[in-house]
């Protein structure tokens, strides 16, 4: 597996940026789903490649239940404004993007030359890891919580949280391979995918109520 | 038979039936709050390892495994079980009056059986992960349906979430600690790992910004269950290492950590506390004040200073439980808003529920005559002696506090002003007989257990003496 760790890794700091770039829920879903399984295909060089298949699946089932929720709140966009755009406008404008977008793309770009840094430093770099593994478990951790810095949003929030564990897995699965943990740690992401699209349902109820504009 | 799965299972199989009952309240109320009180007498009491006639013979043994993962009673499991149970029967209770969302009893249940889970796994280390599922449960109770406003229970599920992955590296430390025990690098490492994860799961400030923002923005009672059941087995867990790892129950630099993040504590809810005219608000940093004694207790690094901090997180439930179901009520008659000036002069028609309010939070405090001054007390005589820096901060974020009470006590029973067609219009007295007769044994119970603590304090000592490797 280890001729894919390179190609792996840029996909997964491409797709961990975009999370943070984007507060589109269709195209963070998607940045999701593939950073799961990038996050799968890198781990696989140092845990058995059944464990790697778990955790892609568990993966796919999280942004499955994040895409349901997302169906439920249009996916995060207010239906009054929709019906206030017209047809041409409403196609033009197919994926939102934040206004502080050249913002996000330098702080997304700071944090990752950051991580890479940190990683390869003697004193931080996590024994028994190879350096990929290192470099993404440290990027993925430092724009999981810069995601979760620059929103107040539920399922972006989510997102960020989500990202943040999937480089201490990343981290942890070299020191902890026994299959009890896991276990533990697909349900810590269940649980962390439904709280946050419980909360995302209730704050997309609570926008609805509000008059559009 | 194994009693792990008794006490995890149980509560988790509850869960959806209690869903199911949601329509039939009361009945989800009794089976909710009847089995946790079950549960505690069996922690209490149940033989375990030995045959039982009652079961013709059968042994429920002590320990289990699961995918390679030991779960294990030990005697200081039981009595922090039966601690957690108590207290969540009395807020389950609570949720019998006025209800407290579909989520409340069923998320409830299976969090208990979630603590149990973590109380039991060995190596203890591994507890951050039931705790981090029971965070996410958590989050279902705390969204209010009725106001959503979802900024409470986000922070609190992203702090339980960050709080995690440095509990579980410690264990990595730790292995490598007895690897290598010439290397100290490893255990100041995995003491600063401990440190933060313990800071962040116990909301010490910077990391307490949760702790208001869930007392404003969810059910009084949810907010409650969390700051009691949620919180204790941080605190469990946090004792249990000081217990069992010599190098960091010895170690005189974590007691002054402990006792300068406890003093902060207390200071920052002081200084916020002073000017709240808001119920809620105002619980989110008496909260952060008790989590404040509770570190000073803890840092006071002595088998009296841990008896003291179980002895304020025995009685928290009973105080916050009584504060929830009454504020439910004071806020409900306030239009769904729980400001000082939005409650003016409800003590005329809830005086049972105003009062239950006012001393709910007053035994949080620790004011004389409630169920909360003996421990208090006992603390602050210690402190007194040992940090007396500690002992004033925390004097200060009581009165500061009780300042608030005082506020609100004169908010309640301010005279209602002309004009206020709907307050004159509305009968003089307002509350349910059902109420009044749970206001009434809330407060007889907070009054009582204030006049009388050695009803309760045996138990606190003798959970306290389990820690025994707790001294400096």
């Amino acid at each position: 597996m280890s001729q894919f760790a390179t190609p792996a890794l840029v996909g997964i700091l491409i797709t961990a940026a975009l999370l943070v770039i984007t507060n589109d829920w269709r195209l963070s879903f998607a940045a999701l789903v593939v950073q799961y399984v990038l996050m799968a295909a890198l781990i696989a060089q140092i845990v058995l490649w059944q464990v790697a298949v778990v955790k892609a699946l568990v993966g796919v089932l999280v942004v499955g239940i994040f895409s349901l929720t997302g169906r439920q709140a249009n996916f995060g966009r207010r239906a009054g404004v929709d019906l206030l755009l017209s047809e041409s406008l409403r196609s033009f404008v197919r994926f939102e993007f934040p206004t502080g977008l050249p913002f996000r793309f330098l702080a997304a770009v700071m944090t990752i030359v950051a991580a890479a840094y940190t990683a390869s430093q003697p004193g931080f770099a996590f024994p028994g890891l190879p350096p990929t593994l290192n470099v993404a478990s440290y990027a993925l951790l430092a724009l999981g919580l810069l995601n979760l810095g620059l929103t107040e949003e539920p399922m972006n929030a989510g997102m960020g949280l989500l990202t943040g564990l999937m480089g201490f897995e990343l981290m942890y699965a070299a020191v902890e391979p026994s299959l009890a943990i896991v276990a533990l740690l697909a349900a810590v992401n269940f649980g962390v995918a439904m709280a946050t699209s419980y909360l995302a349902l209730l704050r997309y109820a609570a926008t609805e109520k509000e008059p559009p504009g | 038979m194994a009693a792990p799965i008794l006490f995890v299972a149980l509560p988790l199989a509850a869960a959806p039936l209690l869903y199911l009952l949601r329509r039939w309240r009361r009945v989800g109320t009794v089976l909710a709050a009847g089995l946790s009180l079950c549960l505690t007498l069996l922690a209490l009491g149940l033989p375990l390892d030995q045959p039982l006639a009652l079961l013709g013979g059968t042994i429920i043994r002590s320990s289990m495994t699961v995918l390679g993962r030991a779960f294990e009673i030990d005697p200081v499991d039981r009595l922090a079980l039966a601690f957690v149970f108590s207290q969540a029967a009395a807020l389950f209770l609570g949720a019998g009056l006025h209800g407290a969302g579909r989520y409340y009893l069923p998320a409830g249940q299976a969090i208990l059986g979630l603590l149990a889970a973590a109380a039991f796994v060995r190596p203890f280390l591994f507890a951050a992960l039931f705790l981090e599922i029971a965070a996410a449960l958590a989050v279902f109770m705390l969204g209010d349906e009725a106001r959503p406003v979802t900024r409470g229970a986000l922070r609190f599920l992203v702090f339980m979430t960050l709080g995690m992955p440095f509990i579980l590296l410690t264990g990595w430390l730790i292995e490598g600690s007895a690897a290598s025990p010439e290397d100290v690098s490893f255990v100041a490492k995995a003491t600063l790992l401990l440190a933060a994860g313990f800071a962040v799961l116990l909301a010490v400030a910077p990391f307490h910004t949760w702790l208001p923002a869930v007392a404003e923005h969810s059910p009084p009672l949810a907010a409650a269950f969390v700051f009691t059941v949620m919180s204790f087995i941080p605190l469990f867990l946090l004792l249990s290492f000081l217990g069992a790892y010599t190098w960091l129950g010895q170690n005189p630099a974590v007691y002054r950590a402990l006792t300068v993040a406890g003093g902060g504590m207390a200071l920052v809810g002081a200084l916020f506390a002073f000017g709240q005219r808001n119920f809620r608000r105002s619980m989110g940093y008496a909260m952060m004040v008790d989590i404040g004694a509770v570190l000073l207790a803890i840092g006071l690094g002595t088998p009296a200073g841990a008896e003291a901090a179980l002895g304020a997180l025995a009685l928290r439930g009973l105080a916050l439980s009584l504060w929830g179901v009454s504020l439910d009520q004071l806020r409900r008659a306030g239009g769904g808003d729980d400001d000082f000036d939005a409650l003016r002069g409800l003590a005329r028609r809830y005086p049972f529920a105003s009062t239950a309010l006012i001393l709910s939070l007053l035994s949080l405090v620790g004011f004389p005559l409630t169920a909360g001054f003996p421990a208090r007390w006992a603390l602050l005589r210690l402190l007194t002696q040992i940090h007396p820096t500690g002992a004033i901060l925390l004097l200060l974020g009581m009165v500061s506090v009780a300042l608030v009470c005082v506020r609100g006590l004169g908010a309640l029973l301010a005279p209602v002003e002309s004009g206020d067609e709907d307050l004159e219009l509305a009968p003089r007295w307002s509350e349910k007989p059902s109420a009044v007769v749970v206001y009434s044994l809330g407060v007889l119970a907070v009054l009582v257990l204030g006049a009388f603590p050695q009803w309760l304090l045996p138990l606190v000592a003798r959970t306290a003496s389990v820690f025994t490797g707790i001294s400096q």
